[in-house]
């Protein structure tokens, strides 16, 4: 495992990940200030309910939203590049 | 996180949507749900995650309504509503959340008790093999809806205009066939290449509106076949039709397929941002230059073309011993783990992602894949990677790491 580990960070180092998830883009920079005014454009804020939209389960099923209740709940966006 | 909360009654998903930069490790936009399914199957199985993922809808409705933000993060309360939204992921502050939220957790998990398996992409012919298009004008997608298709599409289409185009309708065109890794094809360069034609409306001119891929001296390879057209539109804001032609190949099948695809001439705010041409830096970058001594275009290295600092090597990177460096033997050894201690400069690798100079690597700064075992590297835990602290994780390769096999 320890040994493991250490492999994995010397292939991060070298740049040999294959599949990472995106980078931030550099901090104060202007991409960031073009997603932050989009994100912002979206009217979402705490307290405000999350986007009731119907999407998919890993499976392919149908799956809303809105049965995102009863338990408190994270959700990261991401993909394979 | 997952593993200290979920026992705890949180939920937790990924949320799969549309590519952020389509072609990076070979990956390419999903035109279909069933493929977007595949996109997830493969992120398990490369991430080695076991977190849930719900999968966005075709028309990216969810990723409209969250602000198209590659890697955000919310948490909600068991009432729907959002406590806290990131614009990027943050993993130490998301810990802070659920601490605040739900309560702490006796021993916290650290990723670097996590056995994650990080898995290499699919691969099923060489790539590298025909030179991929050059191209210094910032250029954005276009919209590109496949039209329905009796075959899975082996090969999609991403289609490019540059600002001139979008702008006053006359300029370049990027027309770009790449390749699914996830159906396991390539290209056959024994049959006559690809080749794309043009249905044109009225007013509408695209030179050339046909042509075909390069001939290949390789029997197989997986790299996408690109176009850099002229386009005049004049006024008119009529779609355009291109049908590709191919043969999908793997070792069971090889079919002729043609395919259609409507181009509008809109930006598709879903494209993401493809990174073309040759990488700049790291191992890939280094198999680059290396395989730039193909004098003959044979797709490997003769000894006659092994330039002297390559000749030193050549025994050890032959490992068939045919006298000859492929690129497959160059990435196989590229993906070995240190033998005999790390890489030279592996701490001014680490320290180079230093991007305030402060001299010490910030999570915020840290890639990735260093984040992953950040905690790790972070011996004094005060939330900072310091030269001494990259010291001591090269030492550790440095004395675990095994012996050179040859």
């Amino acid at each position: 495992m320890k040994g493991k580990t250490i492999a994995a960070i010397a292939a991060a180092a070298l740049g040999l990940a294959p599949l990472t998830w995106p980078q931030p883009p550099r901090a104060g920079g202007p991409e960031q200030a073009r997603l932050e005014a989009r994100f912002e454009a979206t009217g979402l804020k705490p307290g405000v309910p999350f986007p009731e939209v119907s999407i998919y389960d890993e499976e392919g099923k149908p799956f809303h939203t809105r049965s995102l209740k009863g338990k408190y709940t994270v959700i990261v966006n991401g993909c394979l590049t | 996180m997952f593993v200290d909360y979920a026992p705890k009654g949180v939920q937790f998903y990924y949320v799969y949507k549309a590519l952020a930069h389509p072609g990076l490790h070979g990956y390419v936009g999903p035109v279909t749900l069933e493929e977007r399914l595949m996109h997830i199957r493969e992120a398990k199985r490369t991430l080695g995650t076991k977190i849930p993922w719900l999968c966005d809808n075709m028309n990216n409705d969810l990723k409209h309504a969250t602000g198209d933000a590659n890697n955000s993060e919310f948490v909600l309360d068991p009432d729907g509503k959002i406590v806290v939204m990131r614009l990027w992921s943050d993993p130490d502050a998301l810990r802070k959340d659920l601490e605040r939220l739900v309560g702490p957790v006796e021993k916290p998990t650290t990723v670097a008790d996590l056995d994650l398996k990080v898995e290499p992409p699919p691969k099923t012919a060489p790539t590298g093999v025909v030179p991929r298009l050059r191209i210094t004008e910032p250029m954005r997608p276009l919209k590109a809806e496949p039209l329905p298709s009796k075959h899975p599409f082996y090969v999609k289409l991403r289609a490019e205009a540059d600002r001139a185009l979008l702008g006053n309708g006359k300029g370049k065109m990027y027309l770009g066939f790449h390749l699914d890794p996830l159906y396991g094809v390539h290209w056959n360069n024994r049959v006559a290449p690809v080749r794309y034609e043009f249905s044109l409306p009225e007013g509408i001119r695209i030179e050339p509106a046909e042509g075909e891929g390069p001939k290949v001296e390789q029997e197989a390879d997986a790299d996408p076949r690109e176009f850099l057209l002229d386009v005049d539109r004049g006024d008119s804001t009529e779609p355009v039709t291109v049908a590709f032609h191919y043969f999908a190949c793997d070792e069971k099948m090889c079919i002729p397929v043609s395919q259609n695809y409507r181009i509008r001439w809109e930006v598709d705010r879903d494209g993401g941002r493809a990174r073309r041409g040759p990488p700049r830096r790291g191992p890939a970058r280094m198999i680059e230059r290396i395989m730039e001594s193909d004098a003959d275009g044979d797709g490997r290295i003769s000894r006659e073309e092994a330039p002297e600092r390559l000749l030193r090597r050549f025994d050890r990177m032959d490992a068939d011993g045919d006298g000859y460096i492929t690129r497959e033997e160059l990435e196989k050894r590229m993906r070995r783990p240190p033998m005999g201690g790390p890489p030279p400069d592996l701490v001014e690798r680490i320290m180079s992602a230093d991007a305030d100079g402060d001299g010490r690597v910030s999570r915020e700064e840290a890639p990735e894949m260093m984040l992953r075992r950040f905690d790790r590297m972070d011996a004094d835990g005060d939330g900072y990677v310091s030269r001494e602290e990259a010291e001591q994780a090269a030492e550790r390769i440095r004395r675990l790491g095994r012996p050179p096999r040859r």
